[in-house]
């Protein structure tokens, strides 16, 4: 009897032990992507991409028109942005400010919106008029009920606190971008991709770009280059990112 | 001892968890820019009218694409995109030469004898020549636009009557001389042929076996190049709405002889009929892609007029209802490629225009606080919606007119006037 008991807890352990092993294994494995058969989900692991998610409710027939949803982008454009410190001349801060009002938001943002709204004890006797336009498009905008709005989700993983910080900062730099991303006709079909890393300053200010990943097409590159080069000043980074800013941890897409 | 493996383990897929460092933001699609056009024209046969008329029309022609082009005569030449040197020289001569300023290279150049039997034509013919030398495709500009108009009609008699003129609405045409209803024209892919059909009176036994008079919708075709018209159907109730295949072999009609109006596919040469919609609400207004693997058409299945696609290669096959809102729908109608469909909806008491992807995504609206817009159909490039668009003027008077809009709604021009109520412009190929 002493002896079967002892030959059971014998097996006992060792049966305990291998099943922890093969946990482990497993554990290991899944963190080192050992069982992924894909290799993009291997290099996703390394790029954390970040895209807005568009979202799209559809109530009714669209009672704004193509024209005027491309004339509304231009005209309602808020500023969402805290002033830039005001470290540089005054006269510099507003013709960027300009720049961001005319073109930077090129698609409505109701959250942002409503957020501006809600900001309106704060600013100033120009910022209050502003805040009646907004008031109106708001206003607008509920009314018409359907309309492509820029979601708020993100997509990528890794998403903690600071990554949160991080990412709602980048996710701004499009924006600022594309008013001056431009292609011509006989390149914008040819389903071209470049990368560009960007080095951004305590400011605000573009210090550096690097062609990160070529497209093939010197001008598509110079397209994607000069598209950032135009934007001299990005909104101010929050304290805690500016190291990663600074250090070039950004890769624009163009497209993607 | 357990411990410590778990725990280096722990430590070493940590570690490897926070390799990310780079951020990839996706800008998005670039938008695009507009080529600068820089045009030249050196005429030395000044004394001709028409050789000034000739470089008008190709200025006006291009434009037409102005969501493409921007043409600016005065910009330096290597702020350019594309150099047009246009002349006409004493020994009646034109030439052509189109360069491109960024690639540096010749696109290609013409010498063509000025001679002509119709300066617009020449002209459209030019634009056409330097557009495809630029684009490698064809442009609007020798193409033409089928439509009805009413300004025959009499004090007693409404009168629609077919014509056709250029894209820019120049050199109008009379096509028909019935004096009498003619409704939904449709042109053959090669242009030759016109469907169209006729409302014509026809006797049929009526109560007590009486012979009564009742209005029947046939369908005829005509040839253009013999003038000669043929009749195609004419069973009793409506045989109407047609519109060819491709190879113009084979029609697609809407017929409502087995009591309400469903569509069919019909042979030309045998006369052979298959039928594609069966419902007992009624379908009508077909319009098919080039390879036929898809039908757009109007149905009232679920009560209220909506736009549908199916399969017309057999009978109700897949299907699928793609317009779920407006009171009303109406002419649905393909880009050349097939992938989206233009309509016009019934909103606020009149109708506008809308665009939708062939698979019911990405509903966008084109026209607004523009008159009531109907009948919208693509260009053979797809780039413009020729429509028609009525204005009430009082209780008893309307005018109807044909406008030219780009694929995102921007109107271009207006290519009617004064030339009665217009209806149903058809774009050739």
């Amino acid at each position: 009897m002493v002896k079967q008991e002892d030959k059971f807890n014998h097996y006992l352990a060792s049966a305990t032990f291998a099943h922890v092993l093969i946990g482990c294994f497993l554990f290991v494995g899944q963190n080192l992507n050992l069982f992924s058969s894909d290799k993009k989900i291997k290099f996703n692991d390394d790029l954390v991409i970040v895209e807005n998610a568009i979202k799209v409710d559809v109530v009714g027939l669209p009672k704004l028109t193509l024209q005027e949803l491309k004339n509304i982008d231009i005209e309602n454009i808020t500023d969402k942005e805290p002033e830039p410190v005001k470290n540089e001349t005054p006269k510099t801060v507003k013709e960027t400010s300009d720049v961001e009002f005319k073109k930077a938001s090129k698609k409505v943002d109701l959250s942002k919106l409503l957020g501006n709204i809600s900001k309106k004890k704060v600013v100033t006797k120009k910022k209050k008029k502003e805040d009646k336009i907004n008031r109106k498009e708001l206003q607008k905008i509920i009314l018409e009920g359907n309309k492509v709005s820029k979601g708020s989700s993100l997509t990528g993983s890794k998403i903690d606190q600071d990554i949160e910080v991080f990412s709602s900062y980048v996710q701004k730099i499009p924006d600022i971008v594309k008013p001056y991303w431009k292609l011509p006709s006989y390149l914008i079909n040819e389903n071209l991709r470049a990368r560009i890393r960007v080095f951004i300053d305590k400011n605000g200010k573009l210090i550096k770009v690097e062609l990160f990943e070529s497209s093939g097409v010197e001008e598509f590159d110079s397209r994607a280059l000069s598209a950032l080069k135009n934007v001299d000043l990005f909104p101010v980074p929050p304290e805690e990112i500016r190291s990663r800013l600074v250090s070039g941890q950004v890769v624009l897409g163009f497209p993607l | 001892m357990f411990k410590l493996i778990v725990t280096f383990i722990l430590t070493l897929s940590y570690a490897f968890g926070q390799v990310g460092n780079l951020t990839v933001v996706a800008v998005g699609d670039a938008e695009l820019e507009k080529d600068i056009l820089k045009f030249s024209f050196s005429n030395e046969l000044e004394s001709n009218k028409d050789s000034q008329k000739l470089y008008q029309i190709v200025l006006d022609d291009f434009s037409f694409y102005k969501h493409l082009f921007k043409i600016d005569n005065d910009i330096e030449k290597d702020k350019a995109k594309y150099l047009i040197d246009l002349s006409i020289t004493k020994d009646e001569k034109i030439s052509y030469k189109v360069f491109d300023v960024k690639l540096k290279k010749d696109l290609g150049s013409e010498v063509l004898d000025f001679k002509y039997t119709n300066i617009r034509n020449f002209s459209h013919d030019i634009s056409d020549r330097i557009y495809q030398q630029m684009t490698n495709k064809k442009s609007i500009f020798k193409s033409k636009i089928l439509f009805i108009t009413d300004k025959h009609s009499r004090k007693d008699k409404l009168i629609k009557e077919i014509y056709i003129m250029d894209f820019d609405g120049a050199q109008k045409q009379r096509i028909t001389r019935l004096n009498s209803m003619v409704i939904s024209p449709s042109l053959s892919h090669d242009n030759s042929k016109v469907l169209f059909t006729l409302i014509e009176a026809k006797w049929i036994k009526g109560r007590n076996d009486r012979p009564t008079k009742v209005k029947n919708l046939n369908l005829y075709m005509l040839d253009l190049n013999t003038k000669k018209r043929k009749l195609i159907s004419n069973l009793n109730g409506i045989n109407s709405g047609a519109i060819f295949n491709k190879s113009g072999d084979s029609i697609y009609v809407t017929l409502s002889n087995l009591k309400n109006a469903d569509i069919y596919k019909m042979n030309l040469k045998t006369g052979q009929k298959r039928r594609i919609t069966n419902h007992f609400l009624d379908d009508v207004d077909p319009h098919i892609n080039a390879d036929e693997t898809l039908m757009t058409f109007l149905s009232g299945r679920t009560g209220k007029a909506m736009i549908y696609t199916m399969n017309p290669s057999s009978l109700e096959k897949d299907v699928k209802r793609i317009s779920y809102v407006g009171r009303f729908n109406a002419a649905p109608r393909f880009n050349p490629k097939g992938t989206e469909i233009v309509f016009s909806s019934w909103v606020d008491n009149r109708f506008d225009i809308y665009r939708i992807d062939s698979n019911g995504t990405n509903i966008r609206r084109l026209t607004k606080n523009f008159g009531s817009n109907e009948e919208p159909w693509f260009s053979p490039d797809g780039e413009f919606i020729v429509f028609s668009s009525q204005r009430v003027i009082s209780q008893k008077k309307a005018v109807q007119d044909l406008y030219i809009m780009n694929r995102d709604g921007e109107i271009i021009k207006k290519i009617s006037e004064n030339f009665g109520k217009l209806y149903t412009p058809r774009w050739s190929n």
